[in-house]
């Protein structure tokens, strides 16, 4: 039984903040050419937290990628608000990602030299309007251990600072490739909690990328994508709280 | 981007092992540069300088004798500024308080005063007063060696004369910055001293009142010097002139001039060869780094960073590690210029030597170094530009695997598993491995070139000294005496053989080159001097014609059997045409031989001997002496010990010097990169490393995996060394032809073995240290990293 | 299995080494190395000198007068008695009576000048035959061993003087007879038996065969009793003059081979010793201080000599056979040197040069002889210098 948190965002008019058609990626790797998109249409609505849900191998991560920058569809149009990236030019992408996206990836990918503030501070240096380093990890509730390098913090703890580092640039957009895939579930738990909470207080618009089907549960959306391939979309009347969830 | 900055301080921490063995291969490429350049400016701006100051003249003429009054004249050639006659006498000293002979050369000065050209510089004392015919000025080394002050007497024997004279002063002058005896190497400053005197005096003494034999000229700004040269001969030829020369035939300037050349060759080729060994380790040493951070320039990259922001950062790292390299080198090499400053002012008597750091010369060391780390790193940071952040995030391709030709060799069939798998890695990792060997293979012929100096060094005096000069004594006479002198030589007490020669100054021309030497004319098979040639052999020197050193026939353009013409600049001046008989390969000095006969029928004078060679017992050796030097004829005798062991002692405190370091710096460059290595080896093998121990792999079986790949690659990169080592050396012997000293190309087996032992020596070392590093892994914290 | 590949591992490891240490080791000290051979051995003696002709004729004009122009030249033969030049007395100072007496004094003086000369040389020579027979009768007795070498060189040199003065003697003669024509010239002119108009000239003959060496004077005028005209000689009568050293002069015998060279062929020469100079003299040697030289004369074949064209006063270089040996023990000079006072060699052995002490012999420049301490085979090195320790490795360069 899902716990009622919040209502789902209104149905009435919603502004589009990523619009894919056609969406198509081929990339080879090694010696294999491998069809990671075979036409993906696709919108995401702003401020909304929707999860895409998917095997290994159907191209969630691929799709994540184009979605925020930081590769280019083969084929097909995809536009953030109104800036075309399907065809846009390394410097383009480089300022759209500098100013409207943040980034959680599975294993965190932390500079390891740097302190967890000092991780922060990295991104919110290029921003255009960050908040304080402080304050983005007070958010995800690491206010003392910001001085502890990535190495003595533990896995759920670094995964918070990577999304500490994302959201302190305040991006409109927030996309995260399997944040829990390498947390037990408690730890994910802690982590999907402030997650939601970002969606809520910052109204930013969040995106997971999971094979987890469960934790669709907490998703205003939940998209379905086989074989590079948008399958279904559902959408949730409720969102479930992520303490509520059990894997 | 404060903080990024900050990953770059962090990184260089954290790379400080090996940071540190690249910055001390920038040192000592810096260190080169600078105290060459700083040598070679020293000297050659401080010869500038002096010969500027002292009206150091331009052209030399001698002649047998002039009259006084064809002198001014001459100052209406055009092109010539000044002209300043003088006499030039040869002289024996005699010094209370020593034995052996000096030998000497007088100069006049003009009555009381300093001439108008070729000053003298003071240094102690004052001129000679006007009407005093019985002071004299000495030279500095002579003073020094003999610890003269003004006061002091001495005696000369001028023209058959002694005349008793003292010390008024003691100078130094631009015609005499390194001060030798005439047909030497080596300056003998107790045995050879240059004077000058009063022109009334000398000139009475000598038998030139009112006459001239040297003449000095100083030119105009844009005067044509050829033509001067021939307006000189001309009007001098009738007095017996031997052909007017510039400076390029003054032993002293040219000697002083080829090492300020060598020193400028020594600026480029040394650094080069160190700079080019730090360039390649930046080069896989950053691109190391730059691959193991993939993850992190994606994960900057997608967070909005440009391509220029992180290209930017990785120079700002090795420009950090360049810096701290080229400000240690600059350092130490201003500090190895410093101590330098006494040794060139032993040899090269200059009123003042010194030696200053330039900014110039910082910015340039810097600049250079930046340059060529660049060059190295810049392949790495452009893969860092071009990565694609999602490329980069996934994980890296599986290496190729196949059954390549390794597999199915025996050579892995009989090898433990351990083995297989060091194998495994390196054929896998083929372009990184090889990467290794040849950084390891440079630093190890670095070491081989160092060790190599010293050994040509070696090499070069006994070859002189133990083959070719076998006498014990070389007199010289102060004039051509009759050849009966051998026999009143073999009565002298312990002579047990004499030998004579006799040496005439020449002019050898080869159309349109020439050279001044002294054609030495020996028996037909000469015994105490041996001609090293094949050419040569067993018969002698052949019957006619003559026998140039390789060095010297390669700068007349001459090949066996070419015709040559030799000039006689004394006695009957005539030109004869005579040819090139063979070729022999001194490596020190310049020389033409030819018979003695031969060379009387070519001067067309009869026999005459102006020296002679002696074997002595040395029971009597003092006795020797004592008689030798009673002989008024007896110019200077020489003892050949002696003079290597003179030799000896100028090379030891200079390339054996210079060798010694650069061997120092190889080896300790050759650790840094074996050690730099091993540890980058040992980083990126660290989980396969906790993987096999989890496997079940003892910790021996596993330190074996890693050390032995550190051995095999250090192995593999021995032929590297001998092969880079070879090719350094021969380019070092290239750049250092001089004409006094050419450094044999001599590889022998003890080089290849002593570079062998240092990559062994260095890779044992490194290993030994690797060894204690992996005591300390922490399995379960080594495979938790990355995957 | 894990045993052989340790074992392999091990042998590698070990060959690895051992090529190491191979390389690294101090190499021998590269020398030169000479066999001690026993073979033929001269002991020479080297000295400059020139040719010269064994006799000399200086024809000099025997009065006061008038010379006429010479015609013969330089290397124009004459025979014994050919006239050589002739010349006039000086114009006649005046026929008064006291030139008159005066020349006829003149000549009995000439006259009686003449009667002595002709005295001495009789005694002279018979002086020489004593000499010359007591030279051989101590021959024998030197051969029976009754008289020591010394007293036959002594009475050898007496014989040797005594000849020479014979030929002072003869020649002495020979001048006193011009004399006295000379004198009865004067007299005839004084006497008036000779006058201005008639004066007859005076040939002056050839005291001997030879060939006009040189031509003092040529053209007519005016000469001085005394002054030298003409030399002649004999080219064929050619002999080498050396001048020895004293020390080195004590060495060498009469009958000594001398081989010549250096006088501008190739071929040596061959020549004997004829006899030395008794007398030395003092000369300033060629570095500058005083020496006593002895000249030594050497007899060339005149055949050897004519053929190969050597002529007065050329510069030839001897070399005296002081001694000869067949089956001598000799190695380079350049090998010996002292240790403790004492002549050594250093021999190799095994690849080791080890000192040994030597006794030497004779000496000929670079070649010494080795009476004691070396056999023939055996290699020592040739020239040590500093840089060989007694059990160093060496090897040959």
């Amino acid at each position: 039984m899902n716990a009622i948190v919040a209502p789902a965002a209104g149905s009435g008019r919603r502004e589009v903040i990523f619009h894919a058609s056609g969406v198509t990626r081929v990339y080879r790797m090694g010696e294999v050419t491998i069809q990671a998109l075979r036409g993906v249409d696709l919108e995401v609505y702003a401020g909304e937290l929707v999860v895409m849900l998917g095997a290994s191998g159907s191209g969630k991560s691929t799709l994540l990628n184009i979605m925020g920058g930081l590769d280019t569809a083969t084929a097909g149009e995809v536009r953030y608000r109104d800036q075309d990236l399907a065809q846009a030019s390394e410097r383009v992408l480089t300022t759209f990602r500098r100013d409207h996206v943040g980034f959680v990836f599975q294993f965190y990918n932390l500079i390891a030299s740097l302190t967890a503030r000092e991780n922060v501070a990295i991104v919110t240096d290029i921003a255009r309007d960050p908040m304080p380093p402080e304050e983005a990890l007070a958010l995800v509730g690491l206010e003392d251990r910001m001085d502890h390098f990535p190495s003595q913090l533990s896995g759920g703890e670094q995964q918070r600072v990577a999304i500490a580092r994302a959201i302190a640039k305040q991006p409109a957009v927030l996309l995260c490739d399997e944040p829990t895939g390498a947390l037990d579930s408690q730890t994910g738990i802690r982590v999907l909690e402030v997650l939601a909470h970002i969606n809520e207080r910052l109204n930013t618009t969040v995106a997971i990328i999971t094979h987890n089907a469960v934790i669709g549960e907490m998703a205003d959306r939940v998209i379905h994508l086989r074989d590079g391939r948008v399958d279904s979309i559902v959408e949730n009347p409720q969102r479930a709280d992520p303490a509520t969830l059990r894997w | 981007m404060r903080t990024l900055h900050l990953k770059v301080l962090r990184d260089l921490a954290r790379l400080r092992g090996q940071a540190a063995a690249i910055a001390l291969v920038i040192a000592s490429g810096v260190l080169t540069l600078v105290f060459s350049v700083m040598g070679h400016d020293a000297l050659s701006l401080t010869q500038e300088r002096f010969y500027a100051e002292r009206h150091f003249a331009d052209v030399f003429a001698e002649v047998n004798r002039a009259p006084r009054r064809i002198a001014d004249p001459l100052r209406e050639i055009p092109g010539v500024a000044e002209v300043e006659p003088r006499v030039r006498a040869p002289a024996r000293l005699e010094l209370d308080g020593f034995d052996d002979p000096i030998r000497g050369q007088v100069l006049s000065l003009p009555d009381g005063r300093q001439p108008a050209l070729n000053q003298l510089h003071l240094r102690e004392g004052r001129l000679p007063e006007r009407a005093r015919s019985d002071e004299v000025v000495v030279s500095d080394g002579f003073a020094e060696a003999h610890g003269l002050v003004a006061g002091d007497a001495l005696r000369l024997i001028i023209g058959g004369r002694l005349v008793e004279v003292r010390v008024s002063g003691i100078a130094l002058s631009p015609e005499f910055i390194y001060q030798v005896s005439p047909g030497h190497l080596m300056p003998d400053y107790e045995r050879y001293a240059i004077l000058w005197m009063n022109e009334s005096a000398l000139a009475a003494a000598y038998g030139m009142e009112g006459a001239f034999n040297s003449l000095s000229v100083s030119l105009q700004r844009d005067a044509d010097r050829e033509a001067v040269i021939d307006a000189l001969d001309a009007a001098l030829a009738r007095y017996g002139g031997t052909g007017a020369h510039g400076r390029d035939e003054l032993f002293s300037h040219e000697f002083v001039t080829l090492e300020i050349q060598q020193l400028g060759m020594m600026a480029v080729v040394v650094p080069a060869i160190f700079l080019l060994v730090s360039a390649f380790l930046l080069h896989v040493v950053m691109g190391r780094i730059i691959r193991g951070q993939r993850d992190q320039i994606a994960i900057l990259k997608a967070f909005g960073y440009g391509n220029l922001a992180i290209a930017w950062h990785y120079v700002l790292l090795t420009a950090l590690i360049v810096l701290a390299g080229s400000i240690a080198g600059i350092a130490l090499g201003a500090w190895t210029a410093f101590a330098l400053v006494d040794l060139y002012m032993e040899y090269f008597r200059f009123p003042e030597l010194s030696f200053r750091l330039q900014g110039w010369l910082v910015l340039l060391a810097l600049g250079v170094a930046m340059v060529a780390a660049l060059l190295g790193t810049l392949q790495a940071v452009w893969q860092a530009v071009r990565m694609q952040p999602a490329e980069a995030m996934r994980p890296p391709a599986p290496e190729r695997f196949g059954r390549g030709w390794l597999e199915g060799s025996a050579l892995m069939r009989g090898l433990g598993q351990s083995s297989r798998i060091i194998l495994r890695n390196l054929a896998r990792h083929r372009l990184k491995s090889l990467a290794s060997v040849i950084g390891i293979g440079l630093s190890g012929g670095l070491l081989l070139i160092g060790a190599y100096q010293l050994q040509a060094v070696s090499h070069m005096i006994d070859q002189q000294y133990r083959m070719t000069l076998q006498m014990d004594v070389d007199v010289a006479f102060t004039d051509p005496v009759p050849p009966r002198v051998a026999g009143e030589l073999r009565h002298e007490p312990g002579v047990l053989a004499v030998e004579t020669w006799r040496s005439a100054p020449v002019r050898l021309h080869a159309g349109a080159r020439s050279e001044r030497i002294g054609l030495l004319g020996m028996d037909p098979e000469p015994r105490l001097r041996r001609l090293p040639s094949a050419q040569v052999g067993e018969t002698g020197l052949p019957t006619a014609g003559v026998v140039l050193t390789d060095y010297l026939a390669d700068q007349l353009g001459l090949e066996a059997g070419d015709a040559l013409e030799i000039e006689f600049l004394e006695g009957r001046r005539r030109t004869v045409t005579t040819q090139l008989a063979g070729v022999v390969d001194e490596p020190m000095g310049t020389g033409a031989y030819i018979r003695r006969d031969a060379l009387h029928r070519l001067k067309g004078e009869g026999p005459a001997v102006t020296g002679t060679w002696l074997l002595v017992d040395s029971e009597y050796e003092e006795a020797l002496y004592d008689s030798l030097f009673d002989r008024p004829e007896v110019a200077s005798v020489e003892r050949v010990r002696e003079a290597e062991a003179n030799v000896r002692e100028y090379m030891e405190e200079t390339v054996l010097v210079f060798a010694a370091v650069f061997v120092l710096l190889a080896g300790s460059i050759a650790f840094a990169v074996t050690y730099n290595n091993a540890r980058i080896a040992y980083a990126e093998r660290e989980r396969e490393l906790a993987t096999l121990e989890v496997l079940g792999y003892s910790r021996a079986q596993v330190s074996w995996v890693l050390l032995g790949e550190i051995a095999l690659v250090s192995l593999a990169a021995i032929p590297v060394a001998w092969a880079s080592g070879t090719g350094f050396a021969w380019l070092l012997n290239q750049a250092l032809t001089l004409e006094f000293v050419r450094l044999p190309f001599v590889i022998t087996p003890q080089l290849y073995g002593f570079a062998a032992l240092g990559i062994i020596m260095a890779s044992t070392l490194s290993g030994l240290l690797i060894l204690r590093r992996l005591r300390g892994l922490d399995r379960v914290q080594a495979l938790k990293a990355a995957e | 299995m894990a045993l052989k590949k340790q074992i392999t591992a091990g042998l590698v490891v070990l060959a690895g080494a051992a090529a190491l240490v191979w390389a690294l080791s101090p190499r021998p000290v590269a020398v030169e190395i000479s066999e001690v051979e026993s073979g033929p051995f001269t002991e020479t003696l080297r000295e400059e000198g020139r040719t010269r002709l064994r006799d000399t004729w200086e024809v000099s004009a025997p009065i006061a007068g008038f010379l006429h122009r010479v015609h013969l030249e330089e290397g124009d033969a004459v025979a014994a008695g050919d006239e050589l030049f002739r010349m006039e007395p000086l114009p006649a100072p005046g026929l008064d009576a006291r030139s008159r007496e005066q020349a006829r004094e003149h000549l009995a003086a000439a006259r009686s000048r003449l009667q002595g000369a002709r005295a001495s040389l009789e005694d002279l020579r018979a002086e020489a035959r004593l000499a010359e027979s007591e030279y051989r009768r101590h021959r024998e007795l030197f051969e029976d061993g009754a008289v020591s070498a010394s007293d036959l060189e002594r009475v050898e040199t007496r014989r040797d003087r005594a000849r020479s003065a014979v030929e002072a003697g003869e020649s002495a003669v020979e001048v006193a007879r011009s004399e006295v024509e000379a004198a009865r010239v004067i007299l005839d002119i004084a006497t008036g038996e000779r006058s201005e108009e008639e004066a007859e000239s005076l040939a002056v003959r050839a005291p001997a065969g030879g060939v006009v060496l040189h031509r003092h004077r040529c053209c007519e005028g005016s000469v001085a009793a005394g002054e030298p005209v003409l030399e002649l000689g004999d080219p064929a009568d050619l002999e080498v003059q050396v001048d020895l050293l004293s020390m080195d002069a004590v060495r060498v015998t009469p009958d000594m081979r001398v081989r010549l060279t250096d006088w501008g062929g190739d071929e040596a020469l061959e020549a004997r010793v004829r006899r030395l100079r008794p007398a030395g003299f003092t000369r300033t040697s060629a570095l500058g201080v005083d020496e006593q030289r002895v000249p030594a004369l050497l007899e060339v074949d005149a055949e050897e000599a004519r053929a190969a064209g050597l002529v007065v006063g050329y510069h030839v270089e001897a070399e005296f056979l002081l001694w000869e040996g067949e089956d001598v023990l000799q190695i380079p000079t350049s090998a010996l040197f002292r240790e403790g006072g004492e002549w050594a060699v250093f021999v190799v052995e095994e690849g080791r040069a080890q000192p040994r002490r030597v006794e030497v012999g004779r000496r000929s420049d670079f070649t010494t002889q080795i009476r004691e301490g070396l056999e023939a085979g055996e290699r020592v090195v040739t020239r040590p210098g500093d840089h060989v320790e007694p059990g160093a490795r060496v090897a040959p360069d």
